[in-house]
């Protein structure tokens, strides 16, 4: 079913065109595919295609709403081709009874056709904005105040279930972002124990369970799921498994209608000449039944509120007022804590989830620089920084090739670095000792250089002198390379010599640095210069990284 | 998924039989989604007596859709097509939900025989003419002629 939902309505529609499209293209499969590509490959078009053609010109021209256009074209087409069956009836003065049974006939049969995902990808609240964008003014100026509050949202397919769907997705979706293991854990024993409550309803237990033995398969798949980060997609997937959410879908009406009627005087007022039972069996139990008002209520009371999970309804509809109105279903007493929110937003008829930007996962952006790593500090950039853009930001180090940028110093052969591998491929060993430079500093800068895995080096940690490393310009990388390639001899120097002004700002002096193996003034160094050593510079960093790699190191 | 479910649902119906339901097996031992029924006419209503064979097929996504349910026994009844013996029952439409399962279906059709069913949307017009213009003696006379020509004879 859902595979005949999503073929592209160009696919039934235009079938002509693609007479033109060269073999194997599939534009039409394409998401970058624009409507402009396949126009200019229609030689002669048809009157009809004319037609189609003008709507696309005005939409490439970015006239969003042409005058003509604001029936689809498919509609128009179907108006088109009834005038035209009208005008060849000539003078029949109107279809016959027999006619208009079979019309009403399939129009009580008509189902619009459903398309999209189960459940969509997050993106943007601003979308919902560009759809009502050509829509009543009300609409238009509440969706455009939406995206203030409400940063994403996430479509669910509009077939009656949508409202289960989007309260079910959501609430797994929320112990997720809890992040707590034992959430789940607790989350399925109390599921199991409202299984007492669905057979004291008179659901059959051995039918019930399949349904519930889903659910809990689930909660089991996301908590392993949230060791290893897979979570997410873990739930995207299963709720876009058409059986299993049906089956997650029934066990949540299940559990709806069972606390109904296990609680009738919490609901029965609301109904009006419906008893709890009938109520629960043609409102709630059929798979094509809605999420009303009152079966949400239920929904909320059994499924959501003992789990400390508030739920905030948005109305979008043509009530007067500049924002669309929110109801919140608070936890109440049932639960004296909170772990989350679901927001959904109610267009008459269908539910789709909505995210404040605070309802989202933090975001794991790899972290480039230095000036992130700072906002972050729960990040580890080393593992996460390429080397040829950490290389760059080394004084005297070659984009192009680091490696070769310092194997012809005199370094190369010497027992710097013990099993560094780099040092192993050095070409033509050269015998030359270590001599001690007179400049501590820049001479690190030279033998910093190959421990370029980056797992050796200890990320900085103090702010002003990783912006000077982050202004380190990449466009002197050039100079650089030439620079490093025709200096020879025992000491490389780096440009930064040349500076006098620059030297004191010089990344090297970082105290990690200073305080690591790295350094030769430092005692772990192979090649320790006691003279250089001071011990009032060992401990100036009371950093807890910083000494917990010296010891390491 | 439906197989699963379906196992389990004969297991049940073997170990608990109901009181409806007098049959329920596999029309062959390989093929589960298609089962044979004998559904017992409802006491003390004009199908007394009678036994009704029923086929009953199973969708590939049960429980998610309904299964198909016919008449193989003709059944005078004025929401039961007497020829092909399909039934117009809610449950194998829109109101089915995955609760249900293939016995408690079968006894909800039992209900509706019993029941008398709604003559307003029929699918055996003679019967539902009957009953509409109130000749219940009429329209019961002729369930029980009925029953007793096809579901008694054998």
């Amino acid at each position: 079913m859902a595979s005949q939902h999503q073929q592209s309505s160009y696919h039934h529609f235009h079938p002509q065109y693609y007479v033109y499209q060269p073999a194997g293209q599939q534009l039409y499969h394409d998401p970058a595919f624009t409507p402009r590509e396949y126009r200019l490959q229609v030689p002669q078009p048809t009157p009809e295609q004319q037609q189609h053609q003008a709507f696309l010109t005005g939409l490439n021209q970015g006239s969003f709403r042409p005058q003509q256009q604001q029936i689809p074209i498919r509609v128009r087409q179907q108006l088109h081709h009834a005038r035209v069956a009208m005008a060849s009836e000539g003078q029949h003065a109107g279809p016959s009874e027999e006619e208009l049974a079979e019309m009403q006939k399939l129009s009580n049969e008509y189902e619009p056709e459903v398309k999209g995902p189960l459940v969509g990808h997050r993106q943007l609240t601003t979308n919902i904005t560009a759809e009502y964008a050509s829509a009543d003014p009300v609409y238009i100026t509440k969706t455009e105040h939406l995206p203030e509050k409400y940063s994403h949202y996430r479509t669910v397919r509009g077939d009656g279930a949508c409202g289960w769907r989007a309260i079910a997705f959501g609430y797994f979706e929320t112990l997720v972002h809890c992040g707590d293991a034992n959430k789940f854990l607790e989350e399925e024993a109390r599921l199991c124990s409202l299984g007492n409550t669905c057979t004291a309803a008179g659901y059959d237990q051995m039918l019930y369970e399949d349904f519930a033995d889903e659910s809990y398969a689930l909660l089991r798949k996301l908590m392993t799921g949230l060791q290893d980060g897979t979570a997410e997609s873990v739930l995207f997937e299963a709720f876009n498994d058409d059986n299993l959410q049906n089956y997650i879908i029934t066990h949540m009406r299940t559990l709806t209608s069972a606390w109904m009627k296990t609680h009738p005087q919490d609901y029965s007022s609301w109904l009006l000449g419906q008893t709890i039972d009938q109520f629960c069996d043609q409102m709630i139990m059929p798979m094509t039944s809605e999420l009303e008002n009152l079966s949400l209520t239920a929904l909320k009371d059994v499924l959501l509120a003992p789990a400390g999970i508030t739920l905030e309804v948005v109305y979008l509809d043509r009530s007067p007022g500049v924002a669309a109105n929110m109801h919140r279903f608070d936890p109440g007493t049932a639960a004296s804590f909170d772990i989350g929110h679901i927001r959904v937003l109610y267009r008459p008829g269908h539910y789709d989830i909505m995210y404040m930007p605070q309802d989202l996962p933090p975001v794991s952006v790899p972290v480039q620089t230095y000036l992130q790593y700072a906002s972050q500090p729960y990040h580890e950039p080393a593992y996460d920084i390429s080397m040829p853009d950490f290389m760059t930001a080394i004084p005297g180090m070659s984009f192009a090739n680091p490696h070769q940028a310092w194997v012809g110093s005199s370094y190369a052969d010497s027992d710097f670095f013990g099993s560094s591998a780099p040092v192993q491929q050095c070409p033509q060993p050269i015998s030359a000792p270590v001599i001690a430079a007179p400049q501590p500093q820049l001479q690190a800068a030279s033998v910093y250089v190959p421990a370029a895995t980056a797992h050796l080096v200890p990320p900085p940690t103090q702010m002003p002198e990783e912006l000077v490393i982050r202004t380190v310009p990449h466009a002197s990388v050039s100079s650089h390379e030439s620079f490093a390639l025709h200096t020879a001899g025992p000491f490389r120097s780096s440009q930064w010599q040349l500076q006098a002004n620059l030297s004191q700002h010089t990344p090297l002096q970082t105290s990690i640095f200073r305080n690591s193996h790295f350094n030769t003034a430092h005692f772990l160094n192979p090649d320790f210069q006691p003279e250089e050593w001071h011990p009032e510079d060992e401990y100036v960093t009371p950093n807890a990284r910083g000494s917990k790699n010296r010891s390491s190191g | 998924m439906a197989s699963k479910r379906l196992v389990k649902e004969l297991q049940t119906f073997h170990r608990d039989p109901s009181s409806a339901v007098l049959v329920l097996e596999p029309v062959s031992d390989d093929d589960l989604t298609n089962l044979r029924a004998v559904l017992k006419g409802p006491d003390d209503t004009a199908y007394e007596g009678g036994l009704f064979n029923l086929s009953i097929t199973i969708p590939p996504n049960y429980p998610s859709t309904p299964p198909s349910i016919h008449f193989l026994t003709p059944c005078c009844h004025p929401n039961v097509n007497f020829k092909t013996g399909e039934i117009c029952l809610d449950l194998l439409k829109t109101s089915w939900t995955p609760a249900y399962g293939v016995v408690s279906t079968l006894e909800a059709v039992q209900q509706l025989m019993g029941a008398g069913g709604e003559p307003d949307s029929p699918l055996n017009i003679d019967l539902a003419k009957l009953l509409r213009a109130g000749d219940l003696v009429g329209a019961e006379g002729l369930v029980r002629l009925m029953t007793r020509v096809h579901a008694m004879g054998r």
